[in-house]
């Protein structure tokens, strides 16, 4: 018996020679197997004709090119990335530590609640109450600056102190009168303080809370730097208290 | 290596552009719509391009026919209407070829025309359709056929077989109808 596959195969040329020579001669008695194989070889050769539905193909053609350069754009970015990836984040990472550093290194705002990691980072030194007071002028000028002219009779400088670190340097000093005490602060590395609202009567100044304490902020003349006085008394009193060690602040 | 690329891009195009209707002439008849068969060709192309470094060099047409035919199973075949069959095609089993008068004429594919022919195609299951598609049409070898169907070489040979069959039944069927062979399977 012979298989139909059997003659499809030997039409499509796909028997090894030993099955092709065994095939056709079980078929050369067999009519109907040598019919079929003429069949098939009719079909096959209609089929290979065929040429099918009409296409135009040309402008999917294109279409496909303009895919393929899109790919290679996106190939190209991806490896440029790729390649360069750590250097890119090297470039990063340089950027974000040279802005860090000057930032610290140069004037630069800060928010209200930043102000307290200032002063945060000091241990102000008691001074005993029989200290020499004219002795501590200097550390009070060095917070006031040049405009700095005397300490009034009623204020006593009662702690000073200072922090070195890098992009926080500040100076600090509390006086004391018979109402308590107020510290006055100069913030050498800080050249705006954002947030704050402005003082009515004396537009050079600001003013804002620290946990419900009053808190006046006020531009140093000759250098720009941020100086801040802060304590238990209403803001109006502060200023005066600004006003009493370097009167020629202000407007 | 941008200059590799460029290289590969007018070598791909190169190969792509001759057989690029034979692409989407397969497309057409595997998902019989014009606008499925355009997205089938035009993502094998992709495929293609971006697998390119990988070819063998041996047989363009066949490893792109491998990739729309793989494309198409995988993808396109779920949405397709209409049962595949592929149990009628057990491998191995065998047909006995039937008695001489039962065969046509050769003379009645001589007059089939393009039309009748692509109808008659379009009727045959699917994986019969494939695998004489690209036996026949795009005359891929057998071995280039199960690699691109991903079925055994005996499976190809049967699915084969038995497509041509089932076209042949159905040509001979319009071929009556129309008149242009009587029955008894003369002319």
């Amino acid at each position: 018996m012979i298989d139909r596959s059997e003659l499809h195969a030997l039409a499509d040329n796909e028997l090894s020679e030993t099955e092709r020579q065994d095939l056709l001669r079980r078929m050369s008695d067999d009519a109907s197997a040598q019919a079929e194989l003429q069949s098939i070889q009719s079909m096959k050769s209609m089929l290979r004709r065929h040429e099918g539905p009409e296409l135009d193909t040309a402008e999917l053609w294109k279409r496909c090119q303009d895919r393929l350069t899109e790919i290679d754009k996106t190939k190209r970015v991806e490896g440029f990335v790729g390649k360069y990836a750590w250097g890119i984040c090297g470039l990063f990472f340089l950027a974000i530590a040279m802005a860090g550093f000057f930032n610290r290194a140069s004037g630069r705002s800060v928010r209200p609640d930043e102000v307290a990691g200032y002063v945060a980072g000091m241990s102000p030194i008691s001074v005993p109450r029989n200290a020499d007071q004219t002795q501590l002028e200097p550390a009070l000028k060095e917070v006031v600056g040049e405009a700095f002219r005397n300490r009034p009779a009623k204020w006593l400088v009662t702690a000073v102190g200072r922090n070195g670190s890098p992009g926080h340097r500040c100076s600090y000093v509390q006086l004391t009168d018979e109402f308590g005490d107020v510290a006055v602060v100069a913030m050498h590395d800080v050249a705006q303080v954002d947030g704050l609202w402005q003082y009515e009567p004396d537009p050079e100044f600001g003013a804002t809370k620290f946990d419900g304490v009053n808190a006046l902020f006020w531009k140093r003349r000759e250098d720009g730097e941020i100086c801040m006085v802060v304590g238990q008394r209403s803001y109006d009193e502060l200023y005066r208290v600004v006003q009493s060690i370097c009167p020629t602040q202000g407007p | 290596m941008l200059f590799g690329r460029r290289d590969s891009r007018e070598a791909f195009e190169r190969q792509a552009e001759k057989i690029f209707p034979s692409v989407v002439g397969t497309a057409l008849r595997l998902t019989r719509s014009r606008e499925e068969a355009e997205d089938l060709a035009m993502e094998a192309m992709v495929r293609a391009y971006e697998a390119f470094d990988r070819f063998d060099g041996n047989n363009f047409k066949a490893w792109m026919l491998r990739i729309v035919t793989n494309l198409y199973i995988n993808r396109y075949r779920q949405k397709q209407r209409g049962p595949s069959l592929g149990s009628l095609d057990e491998e191995g089993a065998q047909e006995p070829v039937g008695h001489q008068d039962e065969i046509p004429d050769r003379m009645l594919f001589d007059n089939m025309v393009g039309a009748e022919v692509e109808r008659a195609l379009n009727q045959v299951p699917e994986d019969f359709r494939v695998a004489v598609i690209l036996s026949d049409i795009e005359e891929l070898s057998y071995q280039e056929i199960a690699d691109a169907t991903n079925v055994p070489i005996g499976t190809v040979r049967s699915r084969i077989a038995r497509g041509r069959s089932i076209l042949r039944k159905l040509l001979l069927e319009f071929a009556m109808k129309e008149g242009i062979l009587k029955s008894g399977g003369s002319q």
